[in-house]
């Protein structure tokens, strides 16, 4: 059996009927950069293999984010359809390829740099703790969980054309974020950064993001409430 | 506000080089923006100031990874794309009938009422009915799913549930009303 190890780690586990499962999997290798990209297939042996595309810890860190079956998911919380169709393992769509699954996602951070993803303040800093308010904590929920994965970003065509100047559903999520905590100030200067054609209104409302969220947020919400709110300010 | 933002840093690169001393790497780090950096369009202030110029030239080596021809067909983006095509469908056909119709005798097109009346009426029902209904179905579909995305905009029905619930109800009513058009 020819398995890549970031892929499928074996356990020692008795094997009954033996039952595979065809992978094929995006390959690309920069030393050898004349060569094309290429699907390559690996044979898995399922009685012998855990039950996730890639046995790790459980969608904590984001890095596993690619393309599994047509749509963008932490590979580590993506189960194994057990069926006779080979299943398609391709990187985060339209990024620029490091090597086989790894995407540069340079931009992606630095886009969220720009947002300034830190608690800003105007009155002099409190002595203690920035308190709030039971319900005030309670609008985070469901945009601080939020992983940076950029399985949503990259599931996005308004990103895929635009990916230069539109800063996409996982930063403006994290925008939106800053802009709604109740300890932050500067919500009118955030939105008014947004206020140009690109960074935040190429977003029509697709909603791949939402659909594919391997955690469940909804960052097409999020933009819509930023939208609402720039139109009523 | 990002004002004096911008100003800050310029100040401290203003010292730093005075006195020959780069010290920390968060001064230098912005001090050293080299020729080719590109400001992102949201950026107003220094930080935001990205480099990007290493990142294009790399580009030129990595090929771009597959997008629509791999993405996995969903209401989402097919209902997107789709409104999309029929907006400009539906204004294709509009200004392309108004100005036919405008300019149709005077260069003897023959696009005039009587002349599409006689015309249409030789045409058997069936392949009227289909016609008809051809042009109604992308007008009933891009007016529902445009009240679809007014409805969005107040961020109601935004959710996973949402998109689909009111993205089948756009399809059903969109193909509903357009049999009803194409039946008058």
């Amino acid at each position: 059996m020819k398995a890549p190890v970031a892929i499928a780690r074996t356990f020692a586990t008795e094997a009954p009927a033996k039952k595979t499962k065809t992978f094929q999997i995006y390959r690309w290798n920069p030393d050898q950069p004349a060569e094309k990209p290429k699907l390559q297939s690996y044979e898995v042996d399922m009685n012998n293999c855990g039950p996730m595309v890639l046995d790790a810890r459980e969608g904590i860190c984001g890095s596993c984010a690619m393309n599994i079956g047509g749509s963008n998911t932490l590979a580590c919380i993506c189960k194994i359809e057990v069926d006779n169709k080979p299943t398609k393992i391709y990187p985060l769509p339209h990024t620029y390829v490091i090597k086989d699954l790894v995407p540069d996602l340079t931009e992606f951070y630095a886009q969220y740099k720009s947002i300034e993803p830190f608690l800003k303040q105007k009155t002099p800093e409190p002595e203690r703790e920035n308190l709030q308010t039971i319900e005030d904590r309670k609008k985070l929920d469901g945009l601080y969980e939020c992983i940076l994965c950029a399985c949503c970003s990259t599931s996005c065509p308004s990103y895929w054309w635009n990916s230069d100047q539109y800063l996409g559903p996982a930063v403006l999520m994290q925008a939106y974020r800053w802009m709604i905590d109740s300890r932050d100030q500067f919500g009118p200067e955030r939105r008014q950064a947004l206020q140009n054609p690109f960074s935040l209104y190429r977003c029509h409302t697709i909603m791949n993001c939402a659909k594919t969220c391997p955690k469940g947020l909804n960052p097409g919400l999020a933009i819509a409430q930023i939208k609402k709110e720039m139109a009523l300010e | 506000m990002f004002a004096p933002r911008i100003a800050a840093p310029l100040r401290n690169v203003g010292r730093v080089q005075a006195s020959a001393m780069a010290k920390t790497a968060f001064v230098k780090t912005r001090v050293m923006a080299p020729v080719g950096t590109r400001i992102l369009s949201t950026s107003q202030s220094n930080q935001k100031e990205v480099t990007v110029a290493p990142l294009i030239e790399q580009r030129k080596n990595r090929p771009l990874s597959p997008h629509m021809t791999i993405y996995q067909p969903q209401i989402t983006w097919y209902m997107s794309g789709f409104h999309r095509f029929t907006g400009g469908a539906v204004a294709a056909g509009f200004y392309a009938g108004a100005i036919g119709y405008a300019l149709g005798p005077m260069v003897g097109l023959g696009f005039d009422a009587a002349t599409v009346t006689s015309a249409i009426a030789t045409v058997p029902v069936a392949a009227k009915v289909a016609a008809k209904f051809i042009v109604a179905y992308p007008f009933t579909f891009h007016c529902f799913n445009g009240i679809r995305h007014l409805v969005w905009d107040t961020t109601r029905f935004l959710t996973v549930k949402g998109v689909y619930q009111t993205g089948y109800a756009v399809l059903g009513l969109s193909t509903v009303s357009a049999v009803a058009l194409a039946l008058i």
